[in-house]
């Protein structure tokens, strides 16, 4: 199905980390993001992996679902690996054919694959456990200020809720034409690229014209309760912070201060 | 013509996730050709996802679908052709419309069949006299016209390829009376004419009565009923726990033997009560 491999990858749970503010989780994700680059001596990687490892069992994540995040970016995981691996000078380890292994170069290909899957799982751990919306909610939120420069955040944080609530539909919506074609006989899967993308076009077509209408419909729904714009504009759900926020922020802070003292010392 | 079989079907959507929901549970179900049966069933109770089955669009979870005694996945070929034997017309199929002209968009399925020329044509005109769209339409956009014709090009767009077995999800959902009993007619018209096989989902028990030779009831992935209708909605009591009505033909036999008149089982249609109620007066008027 197509909906099962785009951005709805959150998964409704009831955890610790599920309930936190999305501000928090935000702010949280950036200092953890600060953490990893500062890391560089093993106990420093090593506290990072662990913070990680606390955050997913918390969350209560299977790895399964940590993996379909990881997936399409295996790729380039394994060329930084092998890049770093083979392309590092320093005291060689091992020599097979042109190939030469240094031992600083297995402990740099080590230090940024280990990086990578953690900003990876990081950053996916957010979008798992927050819905989209209360992701824009935050970010609208903690944008605010630079409204004062004039920059239209309510405005661009509605225009991404939309089209955040309008990827499934949209998705669903592309399911639903495609199998109709499909009862007509229409041929996805084979013949060269030039026919394939032209077999799309029984699907673009609808799809561009429903979503027009939707968009239609949507304004004039929207006008019809009202809407004006972020002026004066009240929330149903207010975010609120609560002390599981504070105490998530000051951990994180303190790992973060950590993992400098550690890099300051070198251990 | 074709038989089609349904053993051990199941169908469960994004299994292994927290949105699992188990659509089929264990359907086996029989179609022999030239039958017009029709599936009644809850909204939500899988019947979409049934027929959706029935030309592989939807691959079962475990189970199989045979189409004269072979599994329709057992190539891409094969299934490519049981697209063409077996026309679904998907439920709100108006928004499937592409083409820039109605006639090419009915021309869609028949020439995705390889056809070309004046076979295509022919084709083209059953298809559109069958779901009754008339030809002044031919040469306009699909977009310009208005909700129920846009149904029917969308019904003429599936029949035009001649399926052996045709599918109806729900074709006359949200038209006006006289719209429906012209579709239900002409695709009883198209079973008998082409012999046929028809299979209609709908939720009105009255059309249903009047056209169906055989009714299956779906009740949460599950067959709850299968029979004639008149053996189906004789089971008042049953339809009515699962969310269905009756009939209003129906109805009114179990109020008049309910005040005592003697009316026999198995009415489902007008005629039929009226006759029973004749045969009540003695046959005389
Ligand atoms: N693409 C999908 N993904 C997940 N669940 C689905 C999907 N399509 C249907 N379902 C679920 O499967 C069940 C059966 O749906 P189905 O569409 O077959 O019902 P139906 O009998 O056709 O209902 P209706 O009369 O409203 O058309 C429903 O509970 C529905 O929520
Ligand atoms: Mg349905």
């Amino acid at each position: 199905m197509l909906k099962d491999v785009t951005l709805g990858q959150y998964f409704p749970g009831d955890t610790i980390v599920h309930r936190l503010d999305p501000r928090t989780k935000l702010f949280c994700v950036v200092l953890y993001i600060v953490e990893i680059f500062t890391a560089n001596t093993v106990c420093g990687v090593l506290l990072s992996i662990a913070t990680l490892v606390m955050a997913v069992l918390l969350s209560k994540t299977t790895l399964r679902q940590l993996m379909k995040g990881m997936k399409p970016l295996l790729f380039i995981i394994i060329l930084t690996g092998l890049l770093n691996l083979f392309y590092t000078t320093g005291d060689t380890l091992v020599k097979i054919w042109f190939l030469t292994i240094t031992r600083q170069g297995v402990y740099k290909s080590l230090q940024m694959v280990s990086r990578i899957i953690m900003l990876i799982c990081g950053s996916f751990l957010l979008t798992l456990t927050t819905s989209p919306l209360s992701i824009t909610d935050g970010l609208e939120r903690l944008l605010n200020p630079l409204k004062k420069v004039g920059l239209p955040v309510h405005e661009l944080s509605m225009m991404m809720s939309i089209a955040l609530r309008f990827i499934p539909t949209l998705m669903e919506e592309t399911d639903k034409i495609m199998s109709a074609q499909k009862a007509r006989g229409a041929d996805f899967e084979t013949g060269s690229i030039f026919r394939r993308a032209r077999a799309l076009l029984p699907v673009l077509v609808p799809l561009f014209v429903s979503a027009f209408r939707r968009a239609d419909e949507l304004a004039t729904a929207m006008e019809c309760r009202c809407y004006h714009g972020g002026e004066g504009r009240t929330r149903m759900k207010e975010l609120s912070m609560h002390t599981r926020d504070a105490l998530c922020l000051l951990l994180f802070a303190a790992l973060l201060g950590a993992v400098i003292t550690l890099r300051v010392l070198g251990i | 013509m074709a038989e089609i079989r349904l053993e051990q079907l199941r169908h469960v959507y994004s299994q292994g996730t927290p949105f699992e929901k188990v659509a089929l549970d264990c359907i086996n179900l029989t179609i022999p050709s030239n039958q017009l049966l029709v599936l009644l069933g809850h909204t939500g109770s899988g019947k979409s996802t049934l027929v959706q089955h029935l030309n592989g669009l939807l691959k079962p979870t475990s189970g199989s679908v045979l189409l004269d005694g072979q599994d329709i996945h057992r190539s891409k070929q094969a299934l490519h052709e049981t697209r063409f034997q077996v026309g679904l017309v998907m439920q709100y199929p108006e928004y499937q419309l592409f083409e820039e002209t109605v006639y090419k968009d009915i021309a869609f399925g028949p020439s995705n069949m390889g056809l070309k020329g004046s076979e295509l044509e022919e084709h083209v005109r059953l298809g559109a006299n069958f779901a009754g769209v008339s030809e002044e339409l031919f040469d306009k956009s699909p977009l310009d016209l208005s909700g129920g014709q846009k149904r029917r090009v969308a019904i003429a767009g599936v029949l035009a390829m001649k399926p052996g077995i045709l599918i109806l999800d729900e074709p006359t959902a949200g038209l006006d009376p006289a719209g429906c009993d012209d579709i239900l007619a002409n695709v009883k018209r198209y079973k008998e004419e082409t012999g046929s096989t028809v299979i209609l989902i709908s939720h009105n028990m009255n059309a249903a009565a009047a056209i169906a030779e055989r009714i299956v009831v779906v009740c949460k992935g599950n067959i709850a009923l299968d029979g004639t209708p008149d053996e189906v909605f004789a089971r008042a009591r049953e339809l009515r726990e699962m969310g269905l009505q009756i009939p209003d033909a129906t109805t009114v036999r179990l109020l008049l033997r309910d005040k005592g008149f003697a009316m026999p089982d198995g009415i489902s249609t007008a005629q039929e009560l009226v006759d029973a109620v004749m045969a009540l007066k003695g046959g005389k008027n």
